[in-house]
């Protein structure tokens, strides 16, 4: 505008505003930004918000003393222990999986795919329901197994076993497209350059997904937690043996025990936001690096 | 080192990327791989450094079976199209890493690798970026740096594949000819793919012309741009007018209307002439004698070019014209001479081209007047 001033009375009308391609009227802007921000609020915030009220609605020795009564250790323990086992065993399938779906062509590739997908499509009642009728007592393997004394289904065995098949997408489903997209030059200059097998791994490959892979871990975490419907059939809801921390919350919650129902609760929900909280803090430490692993 | 390519075929699926090429590379020769895409030159590159498996025949490194050793042990040094560099890693470490990768037993010192990444880095004339990383570089020092990094394991042979393929026109101009002095100074025998003919003919000291997995052409830049041994080398190798024409009586003329092109010897039967748009002359000449007409004349920097109607047929003429008039307008009727050309009979391949003697006083007779 200060251009067309210096122009003075003889310039040429002033063109109308040009049309900003990017950019909505201010109404518009407006409305979007309120739908969002009243979504979030409503199925979000609110939820969380209500969560943690009731958590401390009889104060906070009540709430200390829900989580610190041994049935809740208990539920915590193994809550902890399953994603301790179930998310290493996924990273390293998720990463095999993707390597060979990224890396190579061959018969089959797209029904692999598809299976990758099954556990997000299958309810996982379902996934549940197929590890009883295979480990259980009257399942397949489930005589033999009894006979060699070796207990998976109402077991920690069993709860592994359902969290990995529901968490096994997350993990694959984040490389896949990464490493299509980042294609091997890069792995091919360093076979040239003379790198082994494993340093090729070590040295170009694994830098250059580890972003996608923490992405993939965290988001695994998280459901590896909280994942109910699998264990729930898996686990047979034993206290202070395989009740994890969701078969726990909804146990309270019957019980009309709420507000230790929603301490445990809120300890859960406070995990996920812990996970949220460091991929943030990452993202945030390591904005140039991503940045220019990105451009590139 | 000298390459020995002798047989090598490769299908993808039903396609055949290379049938049964043959070729010698001499040691310290710098030597193109001239074709258009799909004609195998990138796969024959990726056969050589071990990247792609040949379905059959052998290379020789020095008369030594190199398809049986591992990619990593061919001492092979490869630049890519894109350039490849490794995103996570400084300018440094992207040098440093063939020689990192090493076994501990013939690894470097640490100062030995920092004095070495130094000495390449100003070889390729980069010195003072070993800190960045390569998205901070433009595409001119990437590929400086990608070549830094091939060179660093001292390799015996060095493959470039479509090396300045992604830079801009004149970055591409200066980078071809800092190569050029650069293989001089080294010396190193390399083989470079592209699908520019200007950039083989000035950079190469044999071009080797491919087209659908085989070679057409091997010689000197001077040999295929002047003897041409099939109509593909001399349509790839720059600009061309095709014209149609029937040889009979060592003379031929043009298809159809029989006016005489040139003298030829050799067999008869339908030809074509192949003829450079700078060897065509235009002669102002009354509409009776004329044989086209110019539908369009623009110049473009030294040159004119015009589009001439020519019996039927769309003649591209270049004309120099040193900033002179040429006495010349669009719309003019001209009479069209050949001053040199290459006839090519029809579909017989393998058939040795003939030269096109012009007829310096055909039909009007009348002194040529030079444009």
């Amino acid at each position: 505008m200060t251009l067309e001033a210096s122009f003075g009375a003889s310039a040429p009308p002033a063109p109308p505003p040009a049309y900003q391609v990017r950019s909505e009227s201010r109404l518009v802007r407006a409305a979007l930004i309120a739908v969002a921000l009243g979504f979030l609020g409503l199925f979000l915030v609110l939820p969380l918000a209500v969560v943690l009220t009731r958590a401390f609605a009889s104060g906070v020795s009540a709430y200390a003393a829900a989580l610190t009564e041994p049935d809740a250790l208990a539920a915590i323990r193994l809550t902890l222990t399953a994603a301790a086992i179930a998310v290493p065993l996924n990273l390293l399938f998720g990463l095999c999986a993707a390597w060979c779906i990224a890396r190579f062509e061959f018969r089959g590739k797209s029904v692999l795919i598809t299976l990758i997908d099954l556990p997000f499509s299958v309810s996982p009642v379902i996934a549940g329901m197929v590890y009883v009728l295979l480990f259980g007592l009257h399942g397949w393997l489930g005589p033999w197994l009894r006979s060699h004394d070796v207990q998976i289904i109402f077991a920690l065995p069993g709860i592994v076993l359902a969290t990995v098949f529901v968490t096994f997408p997350f993990v694959a489903r984040e490389l896949i497209p990464l490493m299509q997209e980042q294609g091997s030059d890069e792995e091919e200059a360093a076979v040239v350059l003379g790198a082994s097998g494993w340093q090729l791994f070590l040295r170009v490959t694994l830098p250059k997904i580890k972003w996608g892979l923490l992405y993939g871990v965290l988001l695994c975490n998280a459901r590896a937690m909280g994942e109910f419907g699998a264990v729930s059939v898996v686990s047979g809801h034993i206290r202070g043996q395989t009740n994890t921390m969701p078969l726990h919350v909804e146990i309270l919650y019957n019980e009309y025990n709420m507000a230790a129902a929603f301490a445990v609760a809120s300890l859960l929900a406070a995990l996920a936001l812990v996970t949220l909280v460091i991929k943030t803090l990452l993202e945030w430490r390591y904005a140039d690096e991503l940045a220019a692993t990105r451009r590139h | 080192m000298s390459i020995d390519i002798r047989g090598i075929s490769k299908r993808f699926g039903s396609f055949a990327a290379l049938e049964s090429v043959d070729l010698r590379i001499e040691p310290g020769e710098l030597v193109a791989l001239l074709g258009p895409s799909g004609s195998g030159k990138t796969t024959l590159l990726r056969i050589i450094a071990g990247l792609e498996t040949a379905d059959s025949g052998s290379v020789l490194f020095d008369g030594e079976d190199a398809l049986r050793l591992h990619p990593r042990d061919r001492q092979v040094g490869f630049v890519f199209q894109h350039y490849a560099l490794f995103r996570h890693m400084t300018i440094f470490d992207n040098v440093a890493f063939g020689l990192q990768v090493r076994p501990r037993a013939r690894r470097p010192s640490k100062a030995e690798i920092a004095e070495r990444v130094r000495e390449l880095l100003s070889l390729v004339q980069l010195d003072g970026l070993a800190d960045r990383y390569p998205s901070q570089l433009s595409g001119g020092q990437r590929q400086r740096v990608a070549l830094a990094r091939a060179l660093a394991t001292d390799p015996k042979v060095l493959l470039l594949d479509e090396p300045f393929g992604a830079l801009d026109a004149k970055v591409r101009k200066e980078l071809r000819r800092w190569l050029r002095r650069f293989h001089d100074r080294m010396g190193i025998t390399s083989l470079f793919v592209t699908h520019d003919q200007e950039e083989a003919l000035e950079l190469a000291d044999r071009v080797v012309v491919m087209n659908r997995g085989g070679i057409e052409q091997a010689g000197s830049p001077e040999t295929v741009y002047r003897e041409p041994e099939t109509p593909f080398v001399y349509e790839f190798l720059g600009d061309v007018n095709r014209i149609p024409c029937t040889i009979d009586g060592g003379q031929a003329r043009l298809a159809g209307l029989g006016t005489p092109l040139g003298g030829v010897s050799g067999q008869s039967g339908p030809a074509v002439v192949y003829v450079r748009p700078h060897e065509v002359e235009l002669l102002p000449a009354d509409p009776v004698s004329a044989t086209g007409r110019i539908r369009r004349l623009y110049e473009v920097g030294p040159l004119v070019r015009a589009e001439v109607d020519h019996a039927g047929t769309l003649l591209e003429v270049a004309i120099p014209s040193d900033g002179r008039e040429i006495g010349l307008r669009a719309g003019d009727p001209v009479r069209v001479n050949f001053r040199k050309g290459f006839v090519f009979m029809d579909g017989r391949a393998g058939a040795e081209p003939m030269a096109l003697a012009p007829f310096r006083t055909a039909a009007g007779g009348n002194a040529i007047h030079r444009l």
